[in-house]
């Protein structure tokens, strides 16, 4: 619809200029910038140098970052996925892999995580690993079928704020821990807190601070505890980065591969194209509610992700004056 | 792997627990103690005051623990009061009309007081109306029935023969039965709302709803067990009332409406850091009630017992407000 265009990259003005003969490769060459376009994604490579296949048959380990024992390779099948955003999306899920999910605001990437979550109404088929088929999602089949999801620290509901770290994070796994399902077991549940607050290094490390006076990177990984603490074999997030500071934004990235390594299956929905390309082995790209592209491997990159995300939104301009 | 450290900073420690911003309620009873010796000396500082003082409270106690529930979970019910003229006023009805047992007659009311909490659930659970009006408006109903079967009449035929009486009036220690229903009423509340999973389900529906449905709380059904629950002990209270005064007023019920609410908030700056609790309701019911009975025996007017009750709940809501640390 724009005649003429502006781009800011990283805070400085870059081009502009009317956008006739502007095509969506130089577009998003723009916007991304040229260095970006071309060199290795580095991260990437550091982060899965761990190697990204589940472990076949790897028996029972110990992991020492999230305490998960390795499992046997497992999928999840999801078909026709629809919500007010989503219409019609299939993929599958499978353990050991770490799925992303991108689109531009609208396209209904969250909703894929918050359907699975139980945190949207949805109509879904899920096949599940030990057979069986699931047809509608709550916060509680969700958590029965395996999944976890991990909200944004910035979304109110991710958390009870005036709850302590240590409320909050037994929360979902209280009737688990609890004896006879109803009385609360305090030193178990602090020993439980203690051990996550120091694996996680969430600071200030005193079970009883309230949720809402820590820091946000903080609270994202009191958050990401509160659902490793269930045992999931699906663990989503969405925007897990926003909010948070550039140290905490690395240790997250290292724990979602290490979740990986162990077996599990994680999908991540994100905005941020970092995300995406640092965590990634596999991503969808979701255009106006539906499933467009899958990118693998290589083709993860800043470039190819916008160019797919905004895939038939921009047109050559029909010049009618 | 690491062996974890256990982290300091799992209680807090003994300073905060005694500053006035936990306890404040506490240094506030004493100070109105020591005034009260002073104003009317001979007088107030006495057993027979103390034993006085527990027996008045029993009723405003169970009142306010029954509104403590619905509070604790996130939603108001405002027609516990009319409950408890209600349940007064059936039980002295069914007294008088057939009904020898005031077993019998007790158990029947309480029956009917859970089909008023099951109203509730459906108007506000079911439906969804806002609990504040919701239920404003079935006790404004509750209140209605209430009246037509009194026919506008105090009610006493049947009550004094059954037995009844003998709830409120049979003393353990030169205290009234009541208190003790109050008591444990306090510490089974307490020990569910802090010890168990319920009461932490109850607590996070109460803070933020949303969080606790996808943590997989089932904050409908939570929120459906606490209304149902105040409308029984509602009930209970309205027996008791009866069974204390040997008649059934169907006019009283509802003046027991903003002492309970001033108890619970009150109640709530005290002990556990602004979250609402039973140690500190029951706190707040024995402040009031000792504001009642000293202005009384100072000579003071019956007035001055409302000013007493506003001025007790700005002072004690105030000041948590004001000592807390600004964000």
């Amino acid at each position: 619809m724009a005649t003429d265009l502006t781009v800011l990259r990283d805070g400085k003005h870059v081009f502009s200029g009317p956008t006739n003969g502007l095509t969506h490769d130089r577009l998003v060459e723009l916007i991304v910038g040229p260095a970006s376009a071309q060199a290795p994604q580095r991260d990437r490579s550091a982060m899965l140098g761990h190697g990204s296949s589940a472990k076949p048959g790897s028996g029972n380990q110990v992991s020492s970052s999230t305490g998960v024992i390795a499992r046997a390779p497992y999928a999840y099948v999801v078909r026709g996925l629809s919500t007010k955003d989503l219409e019609d999306v299939d993929f599958t899920i499978h353990s050991g892999e770490v799925l992303g999910v991108c689109g531009l605001d609208g396209s209904g990437r969250e909703d894929v995580v918050y359907a699975l979550g139980g945190a949207v109404q949805s109509q879904v088929s899920v096949e599940l690993p030990g057979g069986g088929v699931v047809n509608k999602i709550t916060p509680r089949i969700a958590k029965r079928c395996g999944f976890a999801l991990t909200l944004s620290n910035r979304e109110p509901s991710s958390f009870v704020g005036q709850f302590s770290i240590s409320e909050d994070l037994m929360l979902p796994s209280l009737a688990k821990s609890a004896r006879g399902g109803m009385a609360v077991r305090r030193g178990l549940d602090a020993r439980t807190v203690d051990a996550w607050i120091a694996r996680l290094d969430i600071r200030p490390a005193r079970a009883v601070t309230h949720m809402e006076k820590l820091s946000g990177g903080n609270q994202q990984r009191a958050i990401i505890a509160k659902w490793l603490n269930t045992k999931p074999l699906v663990m989503m997030y969405n925007d897990p980065t926003s909010g948070v500071d550039v140290g905490s934004r690395r240790s997250i990235y290292e724990l979602i591969r290490a979740q990986v390594d162990e077996g599990t299956a994680v999908v991540v929905a994100s905005s941020d194209l970092e995300d995406l390309t640092s965590v990634c082995d596999r991503v969808l790209v979701l255009v106006g509610g539906r499933l467009r592209f899958e990118l693998r491997g290589d083709d993860i990159s800043e470039p190819r992700l916008l160019h797919s995300m905004t895939d038939g939104l921009t047109s050559e301009r029909v010049d009618t004056d | 792997m690491n062996t974890p450290r256990r982290s300091r900073g799992h209680g807090r420690n003994f300073a905060a627990a005694l500053s006035p911003r936990n306890i404040g309620a506490v240094y506030l009873l004493a100070l109105l103690v020591l005034i009260f010796s002073l104003w009317a000396p001979g007088l107030f500082f006495s057993e027979q005051t103390l034993k006085n003082l527990l027996n008045d409270s029993a009723i405003p106690a169970l009142a306010a623990l029954a509104l403590l529930v619905p509070l604790a979970c996130g939603v108001f019910d405002l027609s516990f009061g009319a409950v408890i003229g209600f349940a007064g006023i059936f039980c002295a009805w069914l007294l008088g009309h057939g009904v020898d047992s005031a077993v019998l007659a007790a158990i029947i009311t309480l029956a009917f007081c859970l089909v008023i909490g099951l109203v509730n659930v459906v108007v506000v659970v079911v439906i969804g109306i806002d609990s504040f009006i919701g239920t404003l408006a079935t006790g404004a109903l509750v209140l209605a029935v209430t009246t037509g079967i009194s026919g506008n009449l105090i009610l006493s035929e049947g009550v004094l023969n059954s037995g009844l009486p003998a709830l409120a009036t049979t003393r353990l220690l030169g205290v009234q039965l009541p208190v003790f229903f109050a008591a444990a009423l306090m510490i089974v509340l307490g020990l569910l709302l802090e010890q168990t999973v319920v009461g932490r389900y109850a607590y996070a529906s109460g803070l933020n709803a949303d969080a606790a449905r996808l943590s997989g709380v089932p904050v409908k059904l939570v929120r459906s067990g606490a209304l149902v629950l105040c409308s029984v002990i509602a009930g209970f209270a309205g027996i008791v009332l009866t069974a204390y005064i040997g008649t059934a007023d169907p006019t009283t019920g509802p003046s027991y409406l903003i002492p309970a609410f001033a108890a619970v908030f009150a109640g709530a700056t005290q002990f556990r850091g602004g979250r609402f609790n039973s140690w500190g309701t029951i706190l707040a019911v024995l402040l009031l009630g000792t504001g009642s009975i000293g202005l009384t025996l100072a000579g003071q007017p019956a007035w001055t017992n409302q000013v007493f009750l506003g001025a007790a709940l700005l002072v004690a809501v105030g000041a948590s407000v004001l000592t807390r640390p600004k964000v």
